[in-house]
């Protein structure tokens, strides 16, 4: 993994077909934003201002004045560092810093003597001292809607997924075209894409004609996802449940209808949208460090 | 001999071997689909009772089929949203056609001593386990290599053993590996239950940060303890790459007190296709 500063090259890239609007003048030192008032200030595309106005504090304060913003999907240990070598203390990232969720205010005891326990871990430990230490602001960012009814993936990560593999809009926002292409060809546009490498789990026959690919980044929710896949050959997902689609899918062939699922691993299906995210943050904020780290795959195989 | 009565017979061999009544009625371990007082023609057991295991079942002519996972696709075996789902009319037209009976024995067999799930899969991988650390984690088999070796020769010993092929990695290739805890379909040890422990070899895991705490995202855990001196590893190596070949202990089981009727382990095996050659 490394630093990556955003060119205006992958600025434009990753804003491919977004009308920003003008930028807001850079801010001198003393006028600095906090980071709560940065996540609504700036003109950006509607996908990334609902991301960020559903993002939650998780670590430090939000009125903390803002030196610089790190966008990553996982908030890992080397990131949190590279954030603090390049000035940036506001991390708004897709998952959390401590691995989980923090602990409900009404958790039972065992659950919090469990946490205790965790918290007393080196590795928790020290993770914690490091934010503690530095004063950054962790924001986690939401990949699904939590308004009620079927859970709605946030179109910020569906669609720069779908966009990265070439897919084209459909009305139905989770069911995206493709021009006619063999399964064995998305499995190798979807690679590229997110850079698969051995996190990539596949079900079906690479020769299996696509033309409709229901796009399901992060988690995949069964029931929500079972309604937009019947309308789709190919689920391409992040991270799947083995005894929920996986064998659905893998039960479609013996029973003469045959779909093709495309598992990518959670952080390689949200990182089309952290970075398109990043991109959109340096053109609204050119006075702020926006720094984006991507991440490599981080499952290998033999 | 029919399936109630095989089933029944179950529980009156697991309660005269010392299993305790359950602390609530299972919604898992029910009849799914068929009669029960269906005359049986041949037992399956298997780790899921997917489409294809259910042909290879009635290949041989086996009509009443014991699985560990679920058959409609949800923990709870719900057929709600699934009434016009071309799949699942499918493969329930098949059961039904071919008087197939499915009962499930998911929360039964992890009551038992030993756990045919856990004991399946540590005589697959050639290991016994230590002595548990505390009572706490004595459902976590923790195996002490014989000798330390790298994490790569570690997957490579593993999947051999195993024959999976859609098993995945974490952690620095070249890190020596001590101590292991092993995990099973969904069940997945906790890296603090032991911290001698280097890597866990087991089935699956949710990834991401959506847990509550004490569960935890173990790969990312994994890769920070790596960057602060104290390298970790993870290799997964699926649901049935884990939890299928203890259902062919629960044949041997059930073959020890049912002699009426033919009984056989059929595999579900692993729902992923075979990797292309790219991905490496």
């Amino acid at each position: 993994m490394h630093n990556e500063p955003l060119s205006r090259r992958s600025v434009m890239a990753g804003g491919a077909g977004i009308a920003l609007a003008a930028p807001l003048p850079a801010l001198a030192a003393t006028e600095r934003l906090s980071a709560a008032a940065l996540l609504t200030t700036g003109t950006l595309p509607a996908e990334m201002a609902r991301v960020l106005s559903g993002a939650t504090l998780i670590h430090g304060s939000g009125d903390a004045p803002v030196t610089g913003i790190m966008v990553a999907t996982v908030p890992s240990l080397a990131v949190l560092r590279q954030a603090v070598a390049s000035g940036c203390n506001l991390i708004l990232s897709a998952e959390a810093p401590l691995y989980s969720r923090p602990l409900p205010a009404d958790a039972n005891p065992m659950a919090k003597a469990g946490a205790e326990r965790l918290f007393a871990e080196p590795v928790f430990k020290q993770k914690a001292a490091f934010i503690a230490d530095h004063k950054l602001v962790i924001y986690r960012l939401p990949t699904r809607s939590e308004e009620p009814g079927p859970a709605a993936y946030l179109p910020l990560f569906t669609n720069h997924l779908a966009r990265a593999m070439g897919l084209s809009q459909t009305a139905d926002g989770w069911v995206f075209d493709t021009a006619s292409v063999t399964l064995g060809t998305l499995v190798q546009r979807a690679q590229s894409a997110v850079g698969a490498h051995g996190g990539l789990r596949m079900i079906g026959d690479p020769a299996m004609p696509v033309r409709k690919v229901c796009v399901v980044p992060a988690t995949t929710d069964l029931a929500a996802t079972l309604t937009h896949l019947r309308q789709a050959d190919v689920l391409v997902a992040g991270d799947l449940r083995e005894w929920e689609l996986v064998p659905y899918i893998a039960d479609s062939r013996a029973a003469g209808h045959p779909k093709g699922l495309v598992a990518l691993g959670r952080i390689l299906s949200e990182q089309p949208g952290t970075r398109a995210l990043a991109a959109a943050l340096k053109v609204a904020h050119p006075g702020l460090t926006v720094n984006f780290a991507p991440h490599t795959d981080p499952f290998w195989r033999i | 001999m029919t399936p109630q009565q095989v089933v029944d017979a179950i529980y009156a061999r697991a309660a005269a071997e010392g299993v305790g009544p359950a602390p609530r009625p299972s919604y898992r371990d029910t009849f799914k689909i068929g009669n029960p007082d269906t005359a049986i023609t041949g037992i399956a057991t298997t780790g899921m009772s997917t489409f294809d295991m259910l042909k290879r079942a009635v290949a041989e002519k086996r009509n009443f089929i014991i699985t560990h996972e679920d058959t409609w696709y949800s923990d709870n075996d719900s057929v709600e949203a699934l009434s016009a789902d071309p799949i699942y009319l499918a493969k329930k037209a098949f059961i039904d056609e071919h008087g197939l009976v499915i009962w499930r024995n998911h929360d039964l067999a992890h009551r038992m001593h030993p756990d045919p799930l856990f004991a399946g899969q540590m005589d697959l991988l050639g290991w016994k386990a230590d002595k548990p650390a505390s009572p706490a984690a004595s459902r976590w088999p923790v195996v002490t290599l014989p000798e330390p070796m790298t994490l790569e020769a570690l997957a490579r010993y593993v999947t051999q053993r195993t024959g999976t092929h859609s098993h995945r990695i974490t952690g620095m290739r070249a890190m020596m590996v001590h101590k292991v805890a092993i995990g099973v379909g969904y069940a997945f040890p906790d890296f603090t239950l032991d911290d001698d422990v280097d890597v866990i070899v087991g089935g699956e895991s949710a990834e991401g940060a959506d847990s509550h705490l004490p569960t935890y995202d173990a790969t990312a855990f994994a890769q920070d303890s790596t960057l602060l001196g104290r390298p970790r590893g993870i290799i997964l190596l699926g649901h049935m790459g884990t939890e299928d070949i203890g259902m062919k202990l629960l044949a041997e089981w059930i073959a020890g007190f049912i002699k009426d009727v033919s009984i056989r382990y059929i595999p579900a095996t692993e729902p992923f296709s075979p990797p292309g050659p790219q991905q490496g």
